[in-house]
């Protein structure tokens, strides 16, 4: 019989990271309530699996990703995909840096514009932004959730993080903040 | 002695340095290559006010009290089931 108390001490510490990135998952306060449900349910299941001692966030994490996948990816409404034909990612760095070489327009995109242009990420960028650069989880942490190389978080972190770039400089032309380039 | 980087290599590694989670090897290298490279210091810049944007988007929302209530009742429901 698993210790009760024990489960509730080690877990319950990280209802609120769970919560946050189920939020960033699903798109939806609601789904995310249910997702987390479900996976506590699922993590209290397996808890006499769990090793003693090892990373209990990493743990809870990778079970509420499996249950994402399984249970909320095909029902989740995607936003616009966007555009991965870029052959040079530094290109979008040069592209967008060239109005405002400092980055000053980032000072003035709001929270829930830059939480948008995130969610609206192909999924295998989505996952690794939340966790990488949302919650400041460390890469080995990180592929060991999503069970890829370390080398592989960082070439999606890379490339994500380009086109959270360019999405942001594109909001920002619509905003008037900054021309665009004719 | 430290490799001398080319600008590709210290964009590869410019995320890693800002979020200090780079080898001191690798730290060591980038940081001589922008002492001498006016243009990825300006990328140095440019990455850095991102990382701030994307960590103040990131906030410490936490789990809505209710939410937690919820969850927390049926936990319960189970361990006692």
């Amino acid at each position: 019989m698993a210790d009760v108390a024990d489960f509730e001490t080690q877990v319950l510490p990280h209802l609120d990271t769970l919560y946050r990135v189920g939020r960033r998952l699903t798109g939806e306060s609601a789904d995310a309530e249910d997702l987390v449900q479900e996976s506590l349910l699922r993590a209290w299941r397996g808890w006499g699996g769990f090793t003693a001692g090892s990373n209990v966030r990493a743990w809870l994490l990778t079970i509420l990703r499996n249950t994402f996948i399984s249970r909320w990816r095909s029902r989740r409404r995607e936003g616009t995909p966007v555009s991965l034909d870029d052959a040079d990612p530094n290109a979008i760095l040069r592209a967008v840096q060239t109005e405002d070489p400092e980055g000053n327009f980032f000072d003035r995109v709001v929270d829930a514009q830059v939480l948008a242009a995130v969610e609206a990420l192909p999924e295998e960028y989505r996952e690794a932004v939340v966790l990488s650069d949302l919650e400041g989880l460390p890469y080995a942490e990180v592929a060991q959730v999503l069970a890829v190389p370390v080398g592989t978080v960082k070439s999606r972190l890379f490339r994500a993080r380009r086109l959270l770039q360019r999405s942001l400089h594109d909001h920002a032309v619509e905003l008037g903040i900054l021309k665009g380039t004719p | 002695m430290s490799h001398v980087i080319d600008c590709a290599r210290a964009l590869e590694l410019m995320q890693d340095w800002l979020r200090q989670e780079v080898t001191p090897a690798h730290a060591a290298e980038l940081e001589a290559h922008l002492g001498r490279c006016a243009a990825c210091r300006g990328h140095a810049e440019f990455e850095s006010r991102f990382r701030a944007a994307l960590e103040r988007a990131a906030g410490d929302e936490e789990c809505p009290a209710e939410t937690r209530a919820r969850l927390l009742a049926a936990l319960t429901r189970e361990q006692q089931g």
